[in-house]
C-alpha cells in the first residue's frame, strides 16, 4: 500500500500560501501627511484628467461643428491663454467637487491620498472651493511641502488642511 | 436453480439478503429418519472399509503365493490372461460405476445445494464477514496498476465533463478577479514607491537645511467622521 503523507506528496491538500499583506499596505504611514513626490504625482494624474476632459470637449465640439456645417468645417485653433483659462476652470470644478464629495481626486485615489480639514473630516464646500482656487492659481505652493516640517503646502498652511496617506480600506490587513 | 418459467426455485429466505428468516420446526419423525440414515451410512462405510482391507490382504497374499509356487509356464500364462481379462472387466465396471455415480451426483447435488441454500441466510453470512480485513489484505495499488485506463477514458465524455467543470468554477469570474488583483498590485507598488520617495526627499531636504529635529507629519484623524464613499482600488 502507498503511504500517503499528510501534505508532502499532495500539495493541494495544504492550505494556500498567505500573501504578506502587511508588507503591501504599509500601515505605519496611514494617516501621515504625504510628501512632495506623492502629491506631485497625484497632481500630474489630475492634470492628465483635465487634459483628457479638454480633449474630449474639443473632439465633441469638432464633431458637432462638422455635422452642423460640413462644407465650412475647419478645426478650432484656440489660443494658449484661452486653453489655459478653460483648463483652469475645469480643474477648479473638478478639484472642488472631488474634494467635497469623495475627499480625493482620481490622482489622490491612485496614489492613496485624502484631503482633510483641520478636524480630520472632508472639506466643506467653502473650504473645497477656496482650496481648489488656490491650487489652480498658485500651483507653486505645493513646493512648500519640501520645507514644511509638517509636510504642508502653502494652501494647507493657509486653510489648515492636510493631505494624508489613506489607502483604501480593502487593501488593509483585516486579521 | 430456475424452472422453465425463469423464476427462482429457491425459497424467499435465500433470495432475500440481510434479514434472518425463521426456519420451520423439526418434527420427531424427521429425527428418526435422520438417525436411521446415519446408522445406515455408518454401516455401509464400515463394510466398505473392511472389504477393502480384506481385498488388499488377499490380493497381496495371492500374488506372493503365485510368485513363489513352482508353476509351469503355460499355467502362468493362462493365469496372466485370466488376470488381464479380469482387470479389463474391472476397468469397464469401474467406468460404468463412475458414470453412474456422476449421473447420480448430477441429480442429487443440485437438489442438495438448493436445500442447503434454502436453509442458509446469505445476509447473515455476509454480515459475519470482516470486509475491512479482507480489503486490508488486498494490494489495491497493484490491482489498480494493472487496470488499463485508456478504454475507460475513451468511453468518457471528456468535452462534456470539461464544460461541466468550467461552468462549475465560473471561469469568467476568476479571470476578472485575477486581472483585478494584478491592477491592485500595480497600484500598491506605485503607492509604496512614492511613499518611499517621499521619505527619501524629506531626508535630503532636512539634511540640506541642517535640521536635526524630525518632521511632524501626523495629521488630525477622526475616522468616524469620514464619509463611507471610498472607491477602493
Amino acid at each position: 500500500m502507498i503511504e500517503q503523507p499528510e501534505t508532502g506528496g499532495y500539495p493541494w491538500h495544504a492550505p494556500p500560501p498567505r500573501r504578506d499583506l502587511l508588507a503591501l499596505t504599509r500601515p505605519e504611514i496611514q494617516g501621515r501627511r504625504a510628501g512632495f513626490v506623492t502629491r506631485m504625482l497625484a497632481n500630474v494624474v489630475d492634470a492628465g484628467v483635465v487634459i483628457g476632459v479638454l480633449l474630449g470637449a474639443y473632439t465633441t465640439i469638432s464633431i458637432v461643428k462638422f455635422l452642423w456645417a460640413p462644407q465650412a468645417f475647419h478645426f478650432l485653433a484656440p489660443n494658449f491663454a484661452f486653453v489655459l483659462i478653460i483648463g483652469g476652470a475645469v480643474e477648479f470644478v473638478y478639484l472642488t467637487a472631488a474634494w467635497r464629495i469623495w475627499g480625493r481626486t482620481w490622482g489622490d485615489q491612485l496614489l492613496g491620498l485624502r484631503v482633510i480639514s483641520f478636524r480630520g473630516t472632508h472639506l466643506r464646500w467653502a473650504g473645497a472651493t477656496v482650496r481648489a482656487a488656490l491650487c489652480v492659481t498658485i500651483p507653486i505652493g505645493l513646493v512648500w511641502v519640501l520645507v514644511s516640517r509638517e509636510n504642508r503646502s502653502a494652501q494647507d498652511v493657509v486653510l489648515r488642511t492636510s493631505v494624508v496617506y489613506d489607502w483604501p480600506r480593502r487593501d488593509q490587513v483585516t486579521s | 436453480m430456475r424452472d422453465e418459467s425463469g423464476r427462482s426455485r429457491l425459497p424467499a429466505a435465500t433470495r432475500t439478503t440481510g434479514r434472518l428468516q425463521p426456519r420451520p420446526a423439526v418434527r420427531a419423525s424427521d429425527l428418526a429418519v435422520q438417525d436411521a440414515a446415519d446408522a445406515a451410512l455408518a454401516t455401509t462405510v464400515l463394510a466398505m472399509t473392511v472389504a477393502r482391507t480384506v481385498f488388499r490382504v488377499a490380493a497381496r497374499t495371492s500374488q506372493e503365493a503365485v510368485r513363489l509356487m513352482p508353476v509351469p509356464s503355460f499355467v502362468r500364462q493362462r493365469a496372466r490372461g485370466v488376470v488381464q481379462a479380469a482387470r479389463a472387466q474391472g476397468e469397464a465396471q469401474r467406468a460404468v460405476a463412475l458414470a453412474e455415480i456422476g449421473r447420480i451426483a448430477d441429480a442429487v447435488i443440485p437438489r442438495t445445494v438448493e436445500a442447503v441454500l434454502a436453509r442458509t441466510d446469505v445476509g447473515e453470512v455476509a454480515a459475519q464477514l470482516d470486509v475491512d480485513a479482507i480489503v486490508d489484505r488486498l494490494d489495491l495499488d497493484s490491482i489498480v496498476a494493472r487496470v488499463d485506463l485508456d478504454p475507460i477514458v475513451a468511453r468518457l465524455d471528456l468535452i462534456g465533463l470539461a464544460r461541466y467543470v468550467v461552468d462549475g468554477i465560473d471561469l469568467p469570474v476568476i479571470i476578472r478577479s485575477s486581472s483585478g488583483s494584478m491592477t491592485t498590485d500595480i497600484v500598491r507598488g506605485i503607492r509604496r514607491g512614492s511613499a518611499d520617495a517621499d521619505v527619501a526627499v524629506e531626508r535630503i531636504v532636512d539634511r540640506l537645511l541642517l535640521r536635526r529635529a524630525p518632521r511632524r507629519p501626523a495629521a488630525p484623524n477622526r475616522p468616524g467622521k469620514r464619509r463611507s464613499d471610498d472607491r477602493a482600488t
